[in-house]
């Protein structure tokens, strides 16, 4: 049960008299067991998966766009998306960076093709209507007509007629956004602990991001089935039997699992400890999967350097969709971009700092080959994943059973917990109202 | 180098009424305030294709037709977005009833 | 009269033996026989599968990236001991192949590639297509890779990309 107020959102809109239109998804009703069951209907249901847009994407949440570094120039753009919604993310000639939604304010054609560049001002492909770089209507063709005929009609306002800005606020190098007036200040929307761990990923204020590149897969599945995985440390040791092999993640290390304001964000925090390293416990030894005659050539690609000094890997998950990465030096944000109710994007921008040496540039280059589409631990997520989709689709009244570790959301000190995924599904239930 | 060329008979520019010409090879438009001609490059520096005599003339401030820049037609200043530049400013001579332009 | 100075090297044969290479080289990924796709590197080979989109921008993150021939056999033991995927079925169709820089040593060339994927359960579909970007040594009577690019052109990937391009 969240205690937060300040996320209400609005109910559908209500039907009349005459005609009650009523989707699918209202008709729907969550299993009995509801704290710790999942039913399958979420992820192939349309209509629900329309409302999921418009709750946790256009509502009162803070989504990621960018990184400010990827727009260093005034008039630097480039494309993202919010949801479904594509949106461009532009540094205005004044220094701020301006999220504006890339849907023309005249028809509603997509008006910037390109996924990066630097341009003065945006004009549309099909009737040439021109933004600056704020979003502002300034002129478009005809607007008096020509030899006296056409032109728009005199109480035509261009300040009407802007594209859609969102809210923006940038932390750590990092661009957010919003739809919503309603949405709290992005520090309240993430939270104390979450604002914490933003700000110790970017290099707590005294680094500045360097881009190091993208990768981008299309997963056929719905867009919580990652979610999710990405909130489930238990598969992590017997899925990924590379983590395993190499002492990367072990069950024996100190790990705790915090899901945060009621479960809308979660915290994954695993210290590594080079004594721990190579030995088993009675837990290890019970893994059927061991593989310990396997040994890499180049053991630079698991061999990570402490450098947030903490001793400490700490991967969370920020609602709706952005996954903050820290797997030994490789550090990422993965985004989350629903497609359809059965697709989604997921880009991962991969990135280090401006005053990395040389060493550690090529640690996260080296260690990048563990995530990603390509990615030693990452496939089987995708493959897993890929499969779950088109069983959930056979057997939409089938119930998942979300028990491991309990049945309540409260932080534990285990790897062996859905407290995690039961924490998202409490925090889900309320605001979907199902 | 500049040359001076003939752009058009005086009584063909009209008050009110942006005349374009073409002189030697350039695109120039004409703007007649009582006896007084002024010449400026035609094509809008926004998107160079676009001639700014097509578009709408009010006083001394003639108004892009596309996404409607306005410039000075006495000094060729640009006075709003989204152009940036300015538009050059030809000098004129009135000799026997001919608008003479140098470019 | 013109003297007419041959090429230092035969360009149309080297095209001839590349396009064999190339030929080659897919049927071992086809084969899914990765000892012999390692067998097309040099020892100090550099091998990298990176998008379009990093390409360009010149970004150095790739999707795939082995440095050394210890490396190669690093990503293949991955892919035979610890990775979990669904079975599939590959093709490789190279083509296009062209001479950039026809040498004695340090050959450019370059070729466009095709993969059609059959997953357990489905019909063929296009996986990627790119293009490989490669520096070629001579091996004694044979040619080796010292460096393969692949620059793919996909904007995203399909599901994963398990085994080297």
């Amino acid at each position: 049960m969240t205690t937060d107020t300040l996320l209400d959102i609005p109910p559908p809109a209500p039907a009349t008299d005459t005609i009650k239109p009523v989707s699918t998804w209202q008709l729907r009703r969550w299993p009995e067991t509801r704290d710790t069951s999942i039913p399958a209907w979420i992820y192939s249901d349309p209509s629900l998966f329309a409302r999921e847009m418009e709750v946790f994407y256009d509502g009162p949440g803070w989504s990621f766009v960018g990184l400010e570094c990827e727009v260093d120039l005034p008039g630097a753009f480039k494309r993202s998306w919010i949801g479904q919604r594509p949106v461009i993310m532009v540094h205005g000639e004044d220094g701020a960076i301006n999220v504006l939604e890339n849907r023309c304010a005249h028809r509603g054609s997509m008006l910037c093709w390109e996924n990066k560049g630097v341009v003065k001002d945006f004009t549309c492909p099909y009737h040439h209507w021109n933004y600056d770089l704020q979003g502002n209507l300034l002129g478009l063709p005809f607007f008096r007509g020509a030899m006296g005929k056409g032109g728009m009609p005199r109480d035509f306002q261009k300040s009407e007629h802007g594209l859609r800005k969102l809210r923006v606020a940038t932390l750590g190098g990092i661009v957010w956004a919003t739809f919503s007036d309603q949405a709290p200040s992005l520090e309240d929307y993430l939270g104390e602990e979450i604002h914490g761990l933003v700000w110790r990923a970017t290099g707590s204020g005294k680094k500045k991001l360097r881009l190091l590149g993208y990768n981008r897969q299309l997963l056929p599945c719905n867009w919580k089935l990652y979610l999710e995985n990405s909130r489930d440390p238990y598969h992590a040791t017997l899925l990924h039997s590379f983590f395993l092999t190499f002492g990367l993640l072990r069950t024996d290390t100190a790990f705790k699992a915090v899901p945060t304001i009621g479960g809308r964000h979660a915290i994954m925090a695993s210290t590594y400890s080079a004594a721990t390293a190579g030995q088993q416990n009675e837990v290890t030894k019970q893994l059927a999967s061991l593989k310990t005659d396997f040994t890499l050539e180049d053991m630079e690609v698991v061999k990570p350097v402490d450098e947030m000094g903490d001793s400490s890997m700490i991967n969370f998950s920020v609602l709706p969709s952005v996954f903050f990465q820290q797997h030994g030096n490789s550090l990422a944000l993965r985004h989350l971009i629903p497609k359809s109710v059965s697709e989604t994007e997921l880009s991962w921008t991969h990135y280090g700092f401006v005053n990395d040496d040389e060493d550690m540039n090529r640690r996260r280059l080296k260690q990048a080959n563990l995530m990603g589409p390509a990615g030693y631990v990452a496939i089987d997520d995708s493959e897993v994943l890929a499969k779950m989709q088109p069983v959930a689709e056979s057997a939409p009244e089938s119930v998942q059973v979300v028990t491991m570790g309990g049945t309540g959301h409260v932080p534990q000190d285990t790897m062996l917990t859905e407290t995690l995924i039961r924490g998202f599904y409490s925090y889900y239930r309320e605001k979907m109202g199902l | 180098m500049t040359a001076w060329h003939c752009a058009s008979a005086l009584e063909n520019v009209w008050e009110g009424a942006p005349l374009a010409v073409m002189v030697d090879g350039q695109a120039v438009a004409l703007y007649r305030f009582g006896d007084q001609v002024h010449a400026v490059g035609d094509l809008c520096p926004h998107q160079k294709d676009v001639k700014l005599s097509d578009g709408y003339l009010d006083g001394e401030t003639i108004e892009c037709p596309m996404h409607q820049s306005c410039f000075s037609v006495k000094t060729g200043k640009v006075q709003s977005p989204p152009a940036r530049e300015d538009i050059p400013v030809f000098k004129v001579r009135i000799e026997d009833g001919n608008v003479m332009v140098e470019v | 009269m013109d003297m007419i100075h041959p090429p230092p090297v035969d360009a149309s044969a080297l095209r001839a033996r590349m396009r064999d290479l190339n030929d080659d080289y897919a049927a071992a990924l086809d084969d899914l026989d990765f000892a012999g796709w390692a067998g097309f590197f040099t020892d100090d080979c550099h091998y990298r599968v990176v998008s379009l989109e990093n390409f360009k921008e010149g970004l150095p993150l790739s999707t795939m990236e082995c440095h050394g021939a210890g490396s190669l056999r690093d990503r293949i033991a991955a892919i035979k001991t610890t990775a979990v995927f669904e079975p599939r079925t590959l093709r490789h169709i190279v083509g296009g192949v062209r001479i950039v820089q026809p040498a004695d040593d340090d050959i450019r060339a370059q070729a466009s590639f095709a993969i059609f994927e059959s997953l357990s359960d489905r019909e063929p579909h296009l996986f990627m297509t790119g293009r490989y970007l490669d520096r070629v040594v001579r091996a004694g009577d044979t040619l080796k890779l010292q460096e393969r690019i692949c620059v793919f052109d996909n904007y995203r990937v399909r599901t994963s990309l398990v085994f080297p391009v």
